[in-house]
């Protein structure tokens, strides 16, 4: 973990000094971690790819000022992409538009297969995106990203005590909204 | 996940169905231009800064010299701009007066004031 924060920090000064391999190698590295959180807040890849470019671009504009005091810069990164999300969601409303049109994963799978993998997605997307926002923050951190429940602390500038206790009412909330569609959901992934 | 309870375990394979796609190349172009823009921008008002100090290196004295001067003459016309004692311009100036009166008048009718 140290070799990655100094190899990070030592990414971020030279970034900083205009090396467009060092940004690359920063890009390569942590984009998609950070079009991950953005998509699953958002809900949708134009705006998830927006918030990305924008917690990069602060990225950018700190970057030559950054002091390596060993703190992760992807904690930082998924800080500020969550704040931005946080933001845009506030501005915009939160709730994701329900004709949204899932992601398409796998586009090899049959057609049928492929059409109900897509009802799924879509129905599992719309109990996530009816969560509390720090509820489904707290899920994409912990239960997507995978990270522990310290960093997500972290990142969320709270408690491990509160994180926890998102997460708690996070899966309740999801479990009683999924519970119906459960059968119909499982003999779709069976079929 | 182990002690899991099989409606966790259920909840997480419902969760794992929902797959983030990844950043697409065009995004991460345009982070990449951000990138050249942002730090040929920060380059350029250092170097602006730096040339302009090269070419007038009495330009900060003259600048704390012309701030001094303002801040003088904006003390000096404070300053003269204190308020004359002027006592009668005071609501509670004339009330005095006439309290004044007031005890004097009353006094006047005691016995002892009389002649």
């Amino acid at each position: 973990m140290q070799d990655s924060v100094d190899t990070d920090a030592d990414l971020v000064a030279r970034a900083g000094q205009g090396d467009r391999l060092a940004a690359s190698e920063l890009v390569l590295k942590h984009t998609d971690k950070i079009m991950g959180v953005c998509f699953r807040m958002l809900g949708d890849r134009a705006s998830a790819e927006d918030a990305t470019q924008e917690t990069f671009i602060r990225l950018w504009k700190h970057a030559s000022r950054w002091r390596d005091k060993g703190a992760k810069i992807e904690t930082w990164l998924y800080r500020v992409a969550s704040n931005i999300c946080l933001d845009r969601l506030r501005k915009t409303g939160r709730e994701a538009p329900e004709d949204a049109i899932p992601e398409q994963v796998d586009r090899a799978k049959p057609a049928d297969a492929a059409m109900i993998e897509d009802e799924q997605r879509a129905i599992i997307e719309n109990a996530l995106n009816s969560l509390a926002e720090r509820q489904r923050l707290a899920i994409t951190l912990c239960h997507y990203q995978e990270l522990s429940n310290i960093e997500a602390a972290e990142i969320m500038e709270t408690t491990v005590e509160a994180v926890e206790s998102l997460l708690s009412r996070a899966r309740r909330n999801l479990r009683e909204r999924l519970v119906s569609m459960k059968t119909e959901l499982m003999e779709g992934r069976a079929s | 996940m182990t002690g899991q309870s099989d409606q966790e375990n259920d909840l997480d394979a419902l969760l794992n169905l929902v797959e983030a796609p990844a950043a697409s190349e065009d995004v991460k172009q345009r982070i990449l231009t951000d990138h050249a823009r942002v730090t040929l921008r920060n380059g350029h008002v250092a170097e602006r800064f730096l040339a302009r100090l090269k070419k007038r290196p009495v330009l900060p004295a003259g600048l704390l010299a012309g701030l001094s001067a303002i801040g003088f003459v904006t003390g000096m016309a404070s300053a003269a701009a204190g308020d004359v004692y002027a006592p009668e311009e005071d609501v509670w100036f004339y009330a005095d007066e006439a309290i004044d009166a007031a005890f004097v008048e009353s006094e006047e009718e005691e016995s002892w004031a009389v002649e």
